[in-house]
């Protein structure tokens, strides 16, 4: 089977027939004398050798991977503002992450990557009230992806803060794109949290059905599909067959997390710390003037209104004539299914989530014809859910015809929206967030 | 090249390549199938 350059010490099986046939022949006193012990022994000594090199493979391996779980601990912070697929798509960087009691861990969409200033990663970089951001996202996150992301991380989320911050713009039209999820899907991600112990059949079962839309994801992983496959049937033969193929499972899965601990090392290791030139970072250890900041983010905010190329909104319906329309199709919304597994999630695994929402675009919505009134169907729902899960929610709701709170026409926070993301994310590390569920005026 | 010749009368020689042939063998194997695959299926966001 294995062929080399040493062609004459046969390692297959092949071999020790060789040497077993040289035994046998009878001697006579004209025959060659056997074979030297030495050659009998060819097929031994290249198993030896076989093993001394794969012992020294998996020594250097191990060394990877202890040099990999080494720039990991000491350089988390410099992946932070990053959306390197080892952040995005492996476990290991948002396990340390949600593993440290100096980090609060954001879960987000496309806000995240417009480079404004005061943007949430930049403002707490320096820990400037005593933590650091770590966002995790990038265009397209939505809930399902951000699932997966939480369910790869089952572990670390027992009684861990985290954020989770919701782009309305999702929940307002009845199917997400499908590139959305595709485009952010996680395979590892995915079969640590159908693997997990820490979760119910039915939130894998119910997870389940959802990835299975996306065909896609699973392409070219037989374990992925027939994992999903089995916890979406839920029968006991279905179980059967999950526990027949646990070890294998279990097997696939440490590969893949240490291949992913060892890109994560060289991610981490090919990144220089961003040295803060332009950016807008508080110092450690300054009393933050959150009324001076507020005035700093609303003129930063102007600037970039000015520069920014909106389009023209284009009046294309009445006043009110659309808001049945849009609340029927906010009601079908698939993001909300895919936000509540969310949330059973987060309460199976004992987290302690905020949800923040921003406002909705008062402006484009009034063109299409949805009225104040038609917009209070979102804040409502949403209240209503997270309600029901006991958790925390801040939505920006007054500022949905405030023209400086985003960057653009699109669900991307400007200066002035950080800066009300900033307050309310120290708030909520410190246990100083309000009562009320509902954000109006924090200042 | 016959290499039972030339390892002739050079046992320590022969089993230096010998493990370092085996050592190379997975070597390539762990660089070839061992980098993490994070690969999606193709994505463009066409909000910015």
């Amino acid at each position: 089977m294995i062929s080399g350059p040493i062609g004459t010490l046969d390692a297959s099986p092949a071999a020790p027939k060789k040497a077993g046939a040289a035994d046998l022949v009878p001697t006579s006193p004209g025959a060659p004398p056997p074979a030297p012990p030495a050659k009998l022994s060819g097929g031994h000594s290249h198993l030896i050798f076989l093993c001394s090199a794969v012992l020294l493979a998996g020594a250097f391996i191990t060394g990877g991977y202890f040099w990999a779980r080494d720039i990991q601990e000491r350089r988390l912070h410099t992946a932070a503002p990053e959306f390197c697929d080892a952040k995005l798509h492996g476990v290991a960087l948002i396990r340390e992450a949600l593993s440290r009691p100096d980090t609060l861990v954001f879960f987000g969409s496309s806000e995240l990557i417009p480079d404004v200033p005061m943007k949430g990663v930049d403002f707490f970089s320096d820990s400037p009230t005593g933590f650091t951001m770590f966002p995790v996202g990038k265009a397209g996150t939505t809930a399902l992806s951000v699932l997966q992301k939480l369910g790869g991380a089952a572990e670390q989320l027992a009684g861990k803060k985290l954020v989770l911050s919701l782009s309305p713009s999702f929940f307002q039209s009845e199917e997400v794109d499908a590139k959305y999820f595709e485009g952010n899907s996680s395979k590892l991600q995915i079969k640590e949290f159908l693997w997990s112990d820490r979760f119910s059949a039915e939130l894998k079962r119910d997870v389940s059905e959802e990835i299975l839309k996306y065909p896609k994801v699973m392409e070219g992983d037989w374990t992925l599909e027939f994992t999903l496959r089995r916890w979406a049937a839920g029968s006991p033969s279905n179980r059967f067959l999950l526990t027949l193929i646990r070890p294998y499972a279990a097997l696939d899965r440490m590969v893949a997390r240490l291949q992913d601990h060892i890109e994560a090392g060289f991610a981490l290791n090919g990144m220089t710390a961003n040295d803060g030139a332009g950016r807008f970072r508080p110092k450690r250890g300054k009393a933050l003037r959150w009324d001076d900041l507020f005035r700093t983010a609303e003129q930063q905010s102007k600037v970039l209104a000015a520069k920014s190329r909106k389009r023209p909104i284009k009046v294309v319906r009445a006043r009110g004539t659309w808001d049945r329309q849009f609340a029927v199709k906010m009601r079908k919304a698939q993001e909300w299914r895919d936000f509540e597994l969310v949330l059973r999630l987060l309460k199976e695994a004992g987290a302690k989530p905020l949800v923040m929402s921003m406002p909705l675009h008062a402006d484009v919505l009034e063109a299409q014809g949805v009225s104040e009134t038609g917009r209070l169907a979102y804040g409502e729902r949403l209240q209503e859910m997270v309600r029901r899960y006991g958790v925390p929610l801040v939505y920006f709701a007054d500022h949905e015809s405030d023209p400086v709170f985003f960057v653009d026409q699109n669900d991307h926070i400007g200066s002035k929206g950080w800066w009300y993301y900033n307050k309310v994310l120290d708030d909520f590390y410190h246990d100083k967030l309000g009562k009320s569920p509902i954000a109006k005026e924090i200042p | 090249m016959n290499f039972d010749a030339f390892f002739e009368g050079r046992p320590e020689l022969k089993r230096l390549a010998l493990f370092l042939y085996y050592l190379a063998l997975v070597l390539t194997l762990v660089f070839l199938y061992g980098r993490g695959d994070f690969s999606t299926p193709p994505f463009v966001y066409q909000e910015f």
